[in-house]
């Protein structure tokens, strides 16, 4: 750039030079030629790529659309903030300070710190959110005691800093070099620190011996401060200044009223670009936990530290060596977060906008709003001691892996882990008999096997000799319900009953199933071939209740006409139509023991109530009689006609045939009976329509009653 | 190809096997190739199987050198325990002990048709036997309590027979 253009902006200016061009944009924007590059750097017609585009948007647009796009760029790196909440328990071992007493670490904090276990999904994530809020508590204590973290404040406030320069140590700097907290300084100040190198030796010298010590213990403490078996990871994350003029770490805040602050210091993020910011917690969360695994040592003393401290007092989980009762609590109720023993987590994960929804869904709807009670079941007693716990929903297990969901902690997320089907999934649910393994008992071969194998030959077994099995022993019980998924199970279909007026359950009948999880695959669905058998059953067994029923209310109908009506003229037509029921019956009556079928229980009431109405129809005058006759015959054969539609369903069913042939005929025999009816002046019957209708409700009802009962 | 193997056994004890018998165990196929062909002088160490068993599970994989390889199966079909040739059913014919610890070495060795047989056998000795018998066979102790006998009773008198 010139000299004279460096301070010209006329834009009428008549250098010769450097001529005042306009933006080729077409921003309307003059400039000396110089000056192009630059003005191109902001240009708000450029053509720019989105924001996101690390993150995999690759829209361009003009830099004015830029900000429209990024509301809704799906690309956009969002920090979900779903919260949950975790109580604080007193516990009577209350240690009011941290001591600093080497212990054994519990058995969860060695598998936290040892790859490899996973402990279950609740109480792993209890754990976390333990460490990670007792980790801030520690600082901030720290930062209370240590009245030096007060003093950087001040000291960023009166814009004077440390700042190390290559060659010399006790450098101060102007604010503006800090603000770029990666080491990107400007040219300005570029300028002013080489100066200040220059001068140093000079200034040194001049330096009472008062000022000098100062500045000594100044650097010690802020190398100190910044160093990184203190805070691991905190420097390294140099774009995210976790001590920020804010004041604070703002992972887990004593009962805010609004959500994490949004800080302008934060918004250079080398690490993330992206249109959002926010003194968010995540990268921190990461690379705390993931340090954990990596640097050992150093961290195996600092969870000493806090093992002691805070997890036997605070944020309501203890651990325990095997001789302690292991306690966690966690609120349900979002609403009101007001008591101070209360912690609130914020999720803060980072995702995409488009990957938000899932997220959402995924850990934050199925996994932690279930987690309390439907993902892991626990006995209501735990917090004094009961260990009894189950899963309630069973991951996908398809033919190679099973499935678990475990709190990756490396990553700090919620994962499935695949575990090879052979070797996983009876293990480690099924403990052995205490009394077992004390004996040691050299002639207990069957139960001392591997249990792989023993479900191995279990899998040769069928299903009464597993059910023998089963009464043997726990142990073999257990390993036995192991194999229920494949095999399938009898349950009880319970009816609601009313007896002396009190409302209850009764069992009415057992039925063979397999079962079906929630996840399951096709697999478990060929282990039984017989249910469609069951249910071809069950419908032949309806079928010939209802139709011996009706048969015997219909010889029963036209014994009552024929009571009335025998003298009349009509008296031979009833009689015929009669003998074919009584034909009918006969059928009916012989199929019922073949196909195993149940009688209907209110044979009786059939009895009955048809030579009511036979008799009673055949009073209102033989007209009445062959309506009577009519109705009946239509709603049978009708039904006749949908049992057969029910049959013909399965034709590869050779016992159908038989019942099949039989209900044709019949149907067209009440056909037949039907169109006598008619031919016999039945339309001329009083209140012939409403008479039919009544009759026509009565005897679906009762088709409708007797296959049931 | 008359080459052969030495395998060891937990008490110290070599023998000398045929390597197209010894390779019917997959785990000895897969040290065999993931360690290339030894020399005759270097042995196959087997700390889990003593040389009682190993005697019989070599006799075994002799007897069955010319088997064809068993197919895949699946694991959810139910197995029929009634295929076991006469050989390997008086090869069988042994205390439980001596069954169970073939059963051990035949996964060890990862046999597949030498822990087949054996487990079948096995399931040969529970099916068709009253809970009480199993308990007598198998030496296995009842620890239900009473309460508990009572309530499974009751789950499981669908299938008695009335």
């Amino acid at each position: 750039m010139h000299d004279h253009c460096d301070t010209c902006y006329d834009i009428h200016c008549s250098d010769q030079s450097c001529p005042i061009v306009h933006c080729s944009n077409g921003c309307y924007a003059m400039f000396h030629q110089c000056k192009g590059n630059d003005h191109y750097l902001l240009c708000s017609n450029s053509i720019v790529n989105c924001l996101n585009y690390s993150h995999g948007c690759k829209l361009t647009f003009k830099r004015s659309q830029l900000s429209y796009h990024l509301l809704h760029c799906p690309a956009s790196v969002i920090c979900c903030t779903f919260s949950h909440i975790r109580q604080l328990k007193s516990s009577s071992n209350i240690i009011s300070k941290p001591q600093l007493v080497d212990i054994e670490p519990s058995q969860q904090l060695v598998s936290l710190i040892n790859d490899g276990e996973s402990q279950s999904i609740d109480v792993a994530t209890a754990i976390r959110d333990s460490i990670w809020y007792d980790h801030i508590r520690e600082l901030n204590e720290a930062k209370c005691l240590n009245p030096s973290y007060n003093s950087k404040e001040k000291i960023l406030n009166n814009k004077d800093s440390v700042i190390r320069s290559k060659k010399y140590l006790y450098i101060t700097i102007p604010n503006c070099v800090l603000a770029y907290k990666d080491g990107v300084i400007c040219s300005t100040c570029k300028l002013h620190l080489r100066q200040l190198e220059e001068n140093e030796g000079e200034r040194l010298a001049q330096m009472s011996e008062a000022d000098r010590k100062m500045m000594e213990n100044f650097h010690l403490l802020n190398s100190a401060l910044s160093s990184d078996s203190d805070i691991p990871s905190l420097v390294k994350m140099s774009s995210i200044p976790m001590l920020t003029q804010n004041g604070g770490i703002d992972m887990s805040k004593e009962v805010p009223d609004i959500p994490p602050q949004l800080s302008s210091e934060n918004t250079f993020n080398s690490q993330i670009i992206s249109d959002f910011s926010s003194s968010f917690s995540y990268p921190y969360r990461l690379n705390y936990f993931s340090s954990l695994i990596i640097e050992h040592k150093q961290l195996k003393n600092k969870l000493f530290k806090i093992t002691n401290s805070s997890l036997f007092n605070d944020l309501s989980i203890r651990h325990t060596t095997p001789n302690e009762h292991q306690q966690y609590q966690k609120s349900n109720n979002l609403s009101s977060p007001a008591s101070s023993s209360s912690k609130i987590f914020y999720c803060n994960t980072l995702c995409r906008r488009d990957e938000y929804k899932q997220h959402v869904r995924n850990i934050h709807c199925n996994i932690q709003c279930e987690m309390d009670s439907w993902l892991i079941v626990r006995c209501p007693n735990t917090q004094y001691g009961c260990t009894i716990e189950y899963e309630r929903l069973e991951p996908y297990v398809n033919d190679l892996y099973n499935i678990e969901i475990i709190l990756d902690e490396p990553n700090d997320a919620i994962a499935y882990k695949y575990t090879q089907k052979w070797t996983s999934p009876i293990s480690s649910t099924i403990s052995r008999p205490y009394y077992d393994i004390q004996n040691e008992d050299d002639t207990q071969y069957l139960v001392n096997l591997p249990i792989e194998i023993l479900y191995q030959i279990l899998t040769m077994l069928d299903s009464l000799s597993l059910r023998n099995l089963s009464l043997v022993s726990r142990y073999l019980r257990e390993v036995c319900h192991q194999l229920l998924p494949q095999k399938g199970i009898v349950i009880s279909e319970y009816k609601r009953v009313q007896r002396h007026g009190v409302y209850s359950w009764k069992e009415e009948k057992k039925q063979q199933q397999t079962i079906r999880s929630l996840f399951s695959s096709s697999s478990s669905l060929n282990s039984f071939s017989s249910t469609p058998e069951e249910k071809n059953q069950a419908l032949i067994d309806r079928i010939l209740r209802v139709d011996h029923a009706g048969e015997l209310a219909a010889d029963r109908i036209y014994a009552g006409q024929m009571a009335i009506l025998k003298n009349s003229d009509v008296g031979p037509t009833i009689q015929h139509m009669w003998d074919e029921e009584k034909e009918h019956l006969a059928k009916f009556n012989e199929m019922i023991p073949k196909y195993k079928a149940r009688p209907s229980a209110l044979l009786p009431v059939w009895s009955v109530a048809g030579y009511a109405l036979g008799a009673g129809t055949a009073l209102l005058g033989k007209d009445a009689a062959m309506a009577c006759t009519v109705a009946v015959e239509a709603v049978i054969s009708e039904h006749y006609n949908n049992q057969l539609r029910d049959l013909m369903e399965n034709p590869n069913q050779g016992i159908d045939k038989e019942l099949i042939s039989t209900i044709k005929k019949f149907r067209d025999d009440e056909a037949i009976h039907h169109d006598t009816g008619i031919a016999n002046n039945a339309e001329q019957a009083p209140f012939y329509r409403n008479l039919t209708s009544v009759i026509k409700l009565g005897v679906k009802s009762a088709i409708w009653l007797a296959e049931r009962i | 190809m008359a080459h052969k193997i030495r395998l060891q056994s937990s008490d110290g004890d070599t023998f000398d096997v045929d390597v197209e018998i010894a390779k019917q165990s997959a785990t000895i196929k897969t040290m065999l190739e993931d360690l290339g062909m030894e020399d005759e002088d270097d042995v196959i160490p087997l700390p889990n199987v003593n040389s009682a068993i190993m005697k019989r599970v070599i006799t075994w994989c002799t007897h069955h050198k010319d088997d064809p390889t068993p197919p895949e199966d699946d694991e959810n079909r139910e197995k029929n325990t009634n295929d076991i040739s006469s050989w390997d059913q008086d090869f069988l014919k042994v205390d439980q002990g001596t069954l169970f610890e073939l059963i051990l070495a035949a996964n060890y060795l990862d046999i597949k048709g030498l822990l087949d047989v054996t487990c079948k056998t096995v399931a040969n000795m529970i099916k068709g036997k009253t809970p009480e018998e199993i308990r007598r066979t198998f030496n296995i102790k009842n620890d239900f309590t009473p309460q508990e006998e009572e309530q499974i009773k009751k789950e499981n008198e669908w299938c008695e027979e009335k």
